[in-house]
């Protein structure tokens, strides 16, 4: 099954630039593992501006642009896991959510087929 | 861009935490340095540059380590500037924010204080003058300096110097409201005022130093993290200001000094003193560093107290052994440093090098002569009588000048040897 995991920035922990240094190392070292074992199919971090699109009967309109994305996502990855449990255990190790937060999303393979 | 996953694959855990931890802590100087010159709010730059920080941590494990890193950490830090400065100043376009850039790195003050009179347009260079200006008490330029321009965290900077977490913590704030309040200027100050301004920048990277490489109290005789920073931030001002003498003979002294780090302390973490230690464990790169950034010295023709400490360390660094030493020289060194800046420490080391040149007799005469009371905590004046005495056979009275040496030092090494000599003495008395 696959799993969306979205990270939020990185909000707490060791700040300091040593500290920092550390973090993103570790974070590093995880997703090379992880794409070693296969568990990551695809991922990226995000653009820190965003631009929000809304439409609004007919036609549509931008209602806003350039956004930061100060409290939003950070990253994301796709994920290969057996269940929601094993996705999870998978977030929980990455670096980049201790601490921090990581919402995780399963892929509906249900939906579209009717 | 290489993919740092990739990237990652090819090498340890440890040297990648390694390469983006030094990374980071270079670069932490610049980018405050930086920040801080637009903002003009030492603060809101930390602010700013962590941010830019933690932004690097949840972009390059993913998206990859950029080609030019630092290059990619100073354009972001600029930029999240920039938003900040849009935000408080209402600046609206990027060519707005940059003729703000250039009017505040050199025409926003009316008496030009901002201009870098030498041309060294570096602005590590004025956070360093900044961190370290006279207004300061000498504790909070240190914790300024360790804080803003190293890079370490108030906890950091607090285990080093054995002080509260919560007391440097208010070091830091009182010292940055000094500065904002008292507006104190964010430069490199002009040349007359330079070599004034440039002593408490070097006595802060020294103590720096030397609290690293005497410990003041603890269970060891040295904190390398503080030895090298001292000397990493003592080249940054030399790679800045290659022209000053003074400086190449900080940096001089400092690595003769470090070179001596491995011998001194046994296996058992033991201090040994110069005259027991094993020269083939002194650090060649570093004897050969120090001797470089000394000739360079020299050939400004400008000496002062550095290069002279550096001159007698350098003495000891081209001896084969103790008593090959150039001892006449030193003790010539130490008269011109004791011409040049007096102190009552000065005259106590010339004195061990009369005591070497011309025997202990003399040295204690010289000792007898100091101005005591001004080292009346310090534990090597006694410990120094005590020597003299030893080697002249006076050893009652060198026990009782080590036991006041033994009461005044907090160092559980130095209190190690402080009770060997006691009991030598004592031993060959009865």
């Amino acid at each position: 099954m696959r799993f969306l995991l979205l990270f939020s920035p990185t909000r707490g922990g060791d700040q300091s630039p040593a500290g920092l240094g550390r973090r993103l190392a570790a974070f590093a070292e995880w997703v090379a593992e992880a794409r070693r074992d296969g568990v990551i199919r695809s991922g990226a971090p995000l653009a820190a501006r965003w631009t929000r699109l809304r439409r609004e009967g007919a036609g549509s309109s931008v209602s806003e642009r350039d956004g930061l994305a100060a409290d939003a996502v950070a990253s994301y990855l796709v994920i290969e896991a057996p269940d929601l449990e094993a996705a999870l255990r998978i977030a929980a190790g990455c670096p980049a959510a201790d601490p921090g937060t990581v919402a995780v999303f399963q892929e509906d393979s249900a939906a579209g087929r009717g | 861009m290489p993919p740092a996953a990739d990237d990652a694959a090819s090498r340890s855990p440890g040297e990648i935490g390694r390469q983006v931890e030094d990374l980071f802590r270079r670069e932490w100087g610049s980018l405050v340095a930086a920040v801080a010159r637009l903002v003009r709010d030492l603060d809101r730059a930390e602010e700013i540059v962590q941010d830019t920080l933690t932004a690097a941590l949840d972009r390059w494990p993913l998206g990859g380590v950029p080609e030019r890193p630092g290059a990619w950490l100073m354009t972001a830090a600029r930029n999240r500037a920039f938003d900040h400065l849009r935000r408080q100043r209402r600046i609206d376009t990027k060519e707005a924010a940059i003729a703000y850039d250039i009017e505040a790195g050199h025409a926003q003050r009316p008496d030009d204080e901002d201009r870098d009179p030498h041309g060294l347009a570096d602005d590590r260079l004025r956070l360093i003058f900044t961190c370290c200006h006279p207004a300061l008490a000498r504790e909070s330029q240190v914790a300024l300096t360790l804080r803003l321009v190293a890079g370490l965290t108030t906890a950091e900077i607090a285990r080093a110097f054995l002080s509260a977490e919560a007391t440097v913590a208010q070091r830091l704030v009182r010292a940055k409201r000094l500065i904002r309040e008292r507006d104190l200027p964010y430069g490199v100050p002009s040349a007359p005022e330079l070599p004034a301004r440039m002593v408490p920048v070097l006595a802060v990277l020294y103590l720096v130093f030397n609290e690293g490489y005497t410990a003041g109290a603890g269970d060891t005789l040295l904190r390398p993290d503080l030895c090298e920073e001292g000397l990493r931030l003592a080249g940054l001002v030399a790679d800045l200001m290659p022209a000053e003498a003074e400086v190449l003979g900080l940096v001089s002294l400092m690595e003769l000094q470090a070179s001596r780090a491995a011998a001194r302390a046994d296996d058992n973490g033991a201090m040994v003193l110069l005259p027991d230690q094993d020269r083939t464990r002194w650090d060649r790169d570093r004897i050969e560093r120090g001797l470089r950034h000394l000739a360079r010295a020299d050939a400004l023709g400008r000496p002062g107290p550095y290069q002279l400490q550096a001159a007698i360390a350098a003495c000891h660094a081209r001896a084969g052994s103790w008593d090959a030493t150039d001892w006449r020289r030193i003790a010539a060194l130490y008269a011109a440093l004791q011409a040049m800046a007096p102190s009552p420490v000065v005259e106590l080391n010339r004195a061990v090098a009369v005591s070497m040149a011309e025997g202990p007799a003399a040295a204690l005469e010289l000792l007898d002569r100091l101005d005591a009371p001004a080292l009346s905590q310090y534990h090597l004046l006694p410990a120094t009588r005590a020597d003299f005495l030893r080697r002249l056979g006076r050893r009652q009275e060198a026990a009782a000048e080590y036991r006041r040496a033994l009461a005044l030092t907090a160092n559980r090494v130095e209190q190690g040897f402080l009770r060997g000599r006691i009991a030598e003495c004592e031993g060959q008395e009865a």
